[in-house]
């Protein structure tokens, strides 16, 4: 061992300095990046915060918000079998409770898509930081970058984080209904409700080839656009005018869990 | 050089380190690409068309828009100013693009070539398959029995249904049958007696005070699930005036039941005689509307009639209601002027609980029962004079009821039917004891069946005929919305037809051609489109109808849209980029009753007949072996009974119980305990008809004594996703009829059950 010139105190030396240099570029490159962005951006705008409001007294547990958004996001087709094994992917799932004895029985169902938290549980157990918290509030997952830890499955308190246990298929020719603006999720890749982030990413573009900036209405999610009792408002919650923002004051508000003080941006309005 | 572990690990760590950089370094530095920002990637796009077309999964006619991009429908998503669905959609409608590209949907004429209903079947091209169909029908005719041939339908308002029976009339047949699904109809038998003889109801679910549903699961089986829903959030948090109350009297907790400020149990079968004991309560407490003596007939049999029949302890006893809720009930109801909405069951529920509307002046009324109408200009132009066979085919009995055809075929009784044609029907998956139409179609000497799947009926036909589905073909039919509303549907196919499946329409086209005059005369079109061209021109003449605005606007479209159209052409045009045309509530021509008095008829002659013979009820020995009664219902999924065959809906029809995938039974723990059952556990359900298997759920929202079972699932056909999911209740409901509406009676069946 003593003829070799590698001791501890160089090992730990090259280590720092490799570790060192690797920041540097990263930095380097990022800053470059956001250069590069500035002038791609839309009329500069103030950063959104968007939330949803979910009113469970217009809500007639019709489930098409649940169908819209598996079309919508290209989530893999339900089957017996995945049924079974509790792994049916549902990025807007709904929340079936009953209580009370006969004939005086509650029977609620509740939608639940991820309730994009200020402070999210899933995103610090995250060794890859595949999944974040974006500047616009949105509880994102980056695909490629996840790694099948599934750490943030566990992390999420409202179950809305889902795995791919299995690659998804499509029988011939079913892959034509894909949705072009949404990537196929791999075997192995941890999924989740994005708000259709995709749209957002085309209302901007849309608004920045008007000359404007977003206007309420300009980003709806698919699960709020197919809703036939309308139960579902959306938008900036840092707007003050916003539908999502005046009924989100409205009394009769609560937001899930709200105790684990996850500070969800989906809020819900009780049956009156 | 001696490498030892350490250096070994050491070199390793310090290259991935520097692997990182350096790649980011190259790829962004030296070789330019653009950073990856994960939220904000830009993803390649190709050109994208959004097209109106319509949905077909069930017969409201939602407007949908449909977003194509390289060939392929991408997204369906419901038409923003169509006046029906307003931009939203249903989940069936949601899940309308697994229809589309179903995997097993036929894609090819086939031919029979094992036993009937074998399931073996080769392939044929249209050349071939349709002389098979000619050269029978032509041997009808030849022998001048035109009236041997039947046309079985499920309730359909598309241009199909007006054409088939354009050519019924003009070949000479009077059997022009529509098989009504379990649930989700509105009770037209009981309007056209009482109101409108040639009617259909529509209830103005968005603007009543108290809505008292009996049994009628209206936000699931409802005949427009868009519009049910769209009212329930409009009556719940969208009207600025008093908050309507709901009231579901159901012996199961159903969607809607769980949504209503009250739900009134009550045992299977008997929502008409709760009926009758509130309009008992209204006219003893003169809760009745001032005008009502001189607008109606019947007035005072009816009010004799519940008075000695329908007193509230005598209802209470028969419906498991207690007489202080009929009481309030009834008083609620008239004071609040209510609106009571019930399902198309037998003719003495539907006019039960018609008659409460007629009580509180609730016909034809905002709030209240409206009519469905047709805009001008929409209907086919008169067919030519038919010739000498055709006439006499008309003049044969016409069958009575589609449900009868079965007893029909097997007694032999009446002039055999030699070919049926089955279109959007499926009897041999639901209908009750469905192995009786399969034993009473294996007499049929040749069944065509039109489809996009191979259903069970189609399996036992001669001639399998694919079918194009809503989106590959043209679209021309009216609708009217819940609140009076009048629109007409026109829309072009948005892709081709996949393989060689072809729309009806224009099956039935190439039919008349082939079949030659007189039958050809009455088709003077070459295909569906210059059919819609001439339609088009005659909805210009009128002069009435606004189009409905370009389904994206852009400058170009707003400019073109700006100017009135000048021709049937233009016209056309206009509603193609819009998807149609709609009419206020106001032109709709209401009013008067067109009834035999010209009022209202309260207490319509068949009413008295039928309750003379009314309440004998199965019972006595059959009861003891069989304690339980059976309640079916449908889930918004299977409305109809069809829908199992898309994955999206399989998933979520049982949300309720987290159940999918299965057929389970609703059993309410004290039953459940009295047989032994445990919630989950595999049972056997049995009638006197027959037996099936299920998985046994304890529901707190069962009436005791009760099973309630979902109808649509059981398939013995329907591609992968329904094939042998599942069980199908229907086979344990009798072949007992109503007389006056054909109507089966498929609630109540008795019922035992036992640890499979």
């Amino acid at each position: 061992m003593e003829g070799l010139a590698y001791s501890r105190r160089s090992f730990l030396a090259r280590a720092l300095a490799a570790a060192a240099s690797l920041a540097l570029f990263r930095r380097l490159s990022k800053a470059e990046a956001s250069v590069r962005q500035a002038p791609g951006q839309a009329v500069a705008a103030r950063p959104h915060r968007w939330g949803m409001v979910i009113d469970l007294d217009r809500c007639t547990g019709c489930q098409a918000c649940v169908v819209a958004c598996w079309a919508e996001n290209n989530q893999p087709l339900p089957s017996p079998e995945a049924h079974r094994a509790g792994r049916i992917i549902e990025w807007m799932t709904l929340l079936p409770s009953t209580e009370g004895e006969y004939p005086a029985v509650r029977q609620r169902l509740m939608p639940v898509p991820c309730q994009h938290c200020d402070r999210p549980p899933c995103t610090p157990v995250c060794p890859v930081f595949a999944t974040y918290k974006n500047p616009e509030g949105l509880v994102a997952q980056i695909y490629p970058r996840c790694i099948g830890c599934r750490y943030c499955v566990n992390a999420c308190p409202y179950t809305c984080k889902f795995f791919n246990w299995s690659t998804p298929t499509w029988p011939a020719p079913m892959e034509a209904m894909h949705n072009p603006d949404v990537s196929v999720r791999p075997k192995g890749v941890t999924e989740k409700c994005t708000f259709c982030h995709h749209r957002l990413i085309r209302a901007k573009e849309q608004a920045a080839s008007d000359g404007r900036t977003l206007r309420e209405g300009d980003y709806v999610p698919a699960c709020m656009q197919v809703c036939p009792a309308r139960a579902i408002a959306f938008g900036d919650l840092d707007e003050p005018n916003s539908a999502a923002s005046q009924l989100g004051r409205s009394p009769r508000r609560s937001l899930l869990q709200e105790e684990l003080g996850t500070r969800p941006k989906v809020t819900y309005l009780a049956e009156a | 050089m001696e490498l030892t572990r350490r250096a070994f690990l050491g070199l390793t760590g310090l290259i991935a380190t520097t692997a990182g950089a350096v790649e980011d370094l190259i790829k962004y530095r030296l070789l330019g690409l653009p950073p990856p920002a994960a939220d904000e990637e830009l993803l390649p796009r190709a050109p994208e068309q959004w097209a109106p077309s319509v949905c077909q999964l069930c017969p409201a006619g939602c407007g949908v828009a449909a977003r194509v991009v390289q060939g392929r429908v991408v997204k369906l998503e419901g038409l923003p100013a169509h006046p029906v669905n307003q931009g939203a959609l249903c989940p069936r409608g949601a899940a309308g693009l697994t229809e589309l590209y179903h995997p097993d949907r036929l894609l090819q004429p086939l031919r029979r070539v094992g036993e009937r209903g074998e399931g073996r079947f080769e392939p044929v091209a249209w050349e071939e398959a349709m002389p098979l169909l000619v050269d029978r029908l032509r041997g009808l005719r030849q022998r001048g029995e035109p009236q041997r041939l039947a046309w079985l339908s499920g309730p359909s308002r598309s241009l199909g249904r007006q054409l088939i029976q354009r050519f019924l009339r003009a070949w000479g047949s009077p059997h022009d049958l529509v098989l009504s699904p379990p649930a989700g109809e509105l009770p037209a038998e009981a309007f056209r007696l009482m109101v409108d003889r040639e009617g259909e109801p529509l209830y103005d679910l968005a603007q009543a005070n108290l809505l008292l549903s009996f049994g009628l699961d209206w936000l699931q089986a409802y005949p427009s699930p868009v519009e049910a829903s769209r009212a329930y959030g409009w009556l719940r948090q969208g009207r600025s005036d008093r908050r309507a109350r709901i009231v579901q009297v159901e012996p199961r907790l159903s969607m809607t039941a769980a949504k209503s400020d009250e739900w009134i149990p009550i045992r299977p079968g008997q929502d008409g005689w709760l009926a009758l004991g509130i309009a008992h309560v209204l006219i003893r407490e003169r809760l009745i509307h001032d005008q009502l003596a001189q607008n109606s007939v019947g007035l005072e049999p009816f009010a004799r009639f519940v008075a000695s029949r329908a007193d509230p302890e005598a209802v209470a006893e028969r419906t498991g209601v207690p007489p202080e809720t009929i009481q309030r009930l009834a008083k609620e109801f008239g004071l609040r002027r209510g609106l009571a909405v019930g399902a198309r069951a037998d003719l003495m529920t539907q006019w039960a609980v018609m008659s409460l509307n007629g009580l509180v002046g609730n016909l034809d009324a905002r709030g209240g029962v409206l009519r469905r109408w047709e805009p001008p200009g929409l209907s086919l132009p008169p067919e030519p004079a038919r010739d000498d066979v055709a006439e006499r085919g008309l003049q044969a009995q016409r069958l009575a009821h589609a449900e009868r055809l079965p007893e029909h075929l097997l007694d032999g009784t009446e002039a055999p039917i030699e070919i049926l044609c089955v279109h959007q029907a499926n009897p041999c998956f639901i209908s009750p004891s469905p192995s009786r139409w399969v034993e009473a179609l294996g007499r049929m000497p040749f069944i065509v069946s039109f489809a996009s799947m191979l259903d069970e009926t189609a399996l036992h036909a001669d001639l399998v005929l694919p079918l194009a589905t809503a989106l590959e073909q043209w679209q021309f039919a009216s609708v009217c919305t819940s609140d009076g509303r009048a629109a007409v549907n026109i829309t072009p196919p948005v892709v081709p037809p996949r393989g060689a499946a072809r729309a009806l329409e224009e099956v039935i086209l190439q039919l008349a051609r082939a079949l030659g005059p007189p039958v050809a005369g009455a088709f003077p079109w070459d295909s569906v489109e210059p059919l819609v061209k001439e339609r088009a021109q005659a909805l210009y003449e009128t002069k009435s109808g606004t189009p409905l605005p370009p389904i994206r606007w852009s400058s170009e479209t707003m400019r073109e849209a700006d100017k009135p159209p000048t021709s049937g052409e233009g016209l056309l045009e206009r509603l193609r980029l819009g998807g149609g045309a709609v009419w206020p509530a106001e032109d709709a021509p209401w009013a008067e009753f067109r009834t035999p008095s010209g009022r209202l008829e309260l207490f319509p002659d068949a009413m008295t007949t039928l309750l003379e013979t009314a309440s004998a009820e199965a019972g006595g020995g059959e009861a003891q072996h069989a304690p339980l009664q059976l309640y079916l219902y449908s889930p918004l999924a299977f409305l109809a009974g069809t829908g199992a065959h898309l994955p999206f809906l399989q998933q979520i029809a049982g949300r309720h119980l987290s159940e999918a995938w299965e057929t389970w039974a609703e059993l309410h723990p004290s039953t459940a305990r009295q047989f032994g059952i445990r919630d989950g556990e595999r049972i056997w359900i049995a009638s006197l008809h027959g037996k099936v298997e299920a998985t046994a759920r304890w529901c707190e929202g069962v009436v005791p004594g009760v099973v309630a079972m979902p109808l649509g699932l059981g398939h013995l056909a329907c591609g992968r996703w329904a094939k042998d999911i599942g069980a199908n209740p229907a086979h344990l409901v009798g072949r007992r009829l109503d007389e006056q509406t054909g109507q089966p009676f498929w609630q109540g069946t008795l019922v035992k059950v036992w640890k499979a």
